[in-house]
């Protein structure tokens, strides 16, 4: 390699201010020599100058359509918190409901609505009730209320409702269980936000989250964050040998999922 | 009122906070995303969506980076998104054609009109160049150019080595003079210095 080929990827660097003081003091002395590289540089300059000038002014009414984009953003946000806090209190009313209905048919029955009697009796009946209102808000997450959005926006467009309807059930019923024995779950639910989480490294974001509804957050070191449906997620990790998954011991619930997907 | 302030303001939900950094950073995103999609349609809703994506996390922004390298590389992936869809679907064409004669300078600074046409031939030139670079190169030097972004923070943001930055940094830029050099834009002086052989010179 001669002398110049080595100064080669240097000059770019020096051009960028990248360099270390000492590579600096080297290539300065090799320019007082060298015409071919002093050329190169100047070449480098003439055209960094022209990209940088290249710019064009933006078009009208940009930052207002940004704050539309957010606008109509938001209210589809306030709708979906809406659905899921009616959702929340359907299914609260459903419990109650099932509690009255134990209370008018057992009336002396010790421990209501927990510990061993609930077995016979509360089982049946949330999956007659309460079961349906949790699956009702769930669909409803799914598949509606996507018309707000904008149509280049993130994109929250389809609906998965088929799939997890199946979902609903058999995750929803251990979680019934839960809210007889201990009311300050659903306190941990929200908190906590999600039952799984699935850590992606340097994937692209795969079709089938593009095609969930989801909630995503771009962070500032690359990582990007995104809340959707536990089966979404459980979908998505089957396909990646590399996926970790980690359970969580809530909000099975609401059906949430994390999946992060890391550069 | 300064940056730091608008972001807090913004965290916080004040929608008029954000619109102004909107309006602080709006030429710097939206060239940024023209660069990368040679359309102005697209460019136009890249940029807008990496703003809306800046508003929905911006509560998670705790400023280990600078606002606008944060935003810019929400344009960068999102342009980047744009592209992998549009090559899936071939709705757009990477490789420039006449698509690019669409994206001409709106702004005027010279003084005469043959100095303005000459510096129009000049600018389209160099934009030329970049296009007929390779994808890797052209993104690369976009981003460098446009953002001013360090080594690092390009590294960060490409998930690409600190090492592999600077050297393929260094052969867009070899490639881009190679070009502009056939295409005969550099001065006959230039042409000559730099059409000879880098290895001659010791």
């Amino acid at each position: 390699m001669s002398n110049c080929e080595k100064y080669l990827d240097l000059i770019s660097a020096y051009f960028d201010g990248e360099v270390t003081d000492a590579e600096t003091a080297e290539l300065e002395a090799h320019f007082e020599a060298c015409e071919e590289c002093r050329s190169i540089l100047e070449t480098y300059r003439e055209m960094s100058a022209e990209l940088i000038e290249d710019t064009e002014d933006v078009p009208e009414g940009f930052s207002a359509g940004v704050m539309d984009k957010v606008a109509a953003y938001e209210k589809n946000i306030s709708a979906r918190k809406q659905r899921k806090n009616l959702g929340i209190a359907g299914r609260w009313i459903g419990i109650a409901a099932c509690i009255a209905i134990v209370l008018v048919a057992f009336p002396r029955m010790p421990n209501l609505g927990c510990g061993a009697s609930k077995d016979a009796v509360m089982e049946s009946t949330m999956s007659g009730s309460a079961m349906n209102d949790a699956a009702s808000p769930q669909e409803d997450m799914f598949a509606g209320g996507t018309g707000a959005m904008p149509e280049s926006s993130v994109d929250f467009s389809s609906s998965d409702s088929d799939g997890n309807a199946g979902d609903v059930t058999t995750d929803a019923a251990p979680e019934s269980d839960e809210e007889c024995h201990d009311t300050s779950a659903e306190n941990k639910f929200d908190r906590a936000g999600v039952g799984m989480v699935v850590t992606l490294y340097g994937v692209e974001v795969p079709e089938e989250l593009e095609a969930s509804e989801y909630e995503v957050t771009y962070y500032e070191n690359g990582d990007v964050e995104y809340i959707v449906p536990v089966s979404v997620a459980r979908d998505i990790a089957a396909q990646y040998d590399n996926a970790e998954v980690e359970v969580l011991d809530a909000d099975i619930e609401e059906m949430n999922a994390r999946i992060i997907i890391k550069k | 009122m300064d940056e730091l302030k608008l972001i807090g303001r913004a965290k916080k939900g004040d929608r008029k906070a954000f619109e102004s950094l909107v309006k602080l950073h709006e030429k710097n995103v939206y060239n940024l995303a023209l660069k990368l999609l040679k359309n102005r349609e697209d460019a136009l809703d890249a940029a807008q969506d990496a703003f809306l994506k800046a508003w929905i996390s911006i509560a998670s922004f705790r400023g280990d980076s600078k606002f606008s390298a944060w935003l810019y590389r929400l344009t960068y992936n999102t342009c980047l998104d744009v592209l992998r869809k549009a090559k899936k679907g071939e709705v757009i064409s990477l490789t420039s054609t006449d698509e690019d004669e669409k994206v001409t300078d709106v702004r005027d600074d010279a003084p005469t009109p043959e100095e303005h046409a000459e510096k129009q031939e000049l600018r389209k030139t160099v934009r030329d160049a970049v296009d007929a670079l390779p994808e890797d190169y052209k993104q690369i030097i976009i981003m460098r150019e446009f953002t001013g972004f360090s080594y690092g923070e390009i590294a960060e943001a490409t998930g690409l080595s600190d090492g592999t930055v600077k050297s393929r940094l260094s052969r867009a830029r070899q490639k881009l003079a190679e070009i502009l050099r056939q295409t005969g834009t550099f001065s006959e002086n230039d042409r000559h210095k730099n059409s000879k052989e880098v290895t001659d010179c010791e």
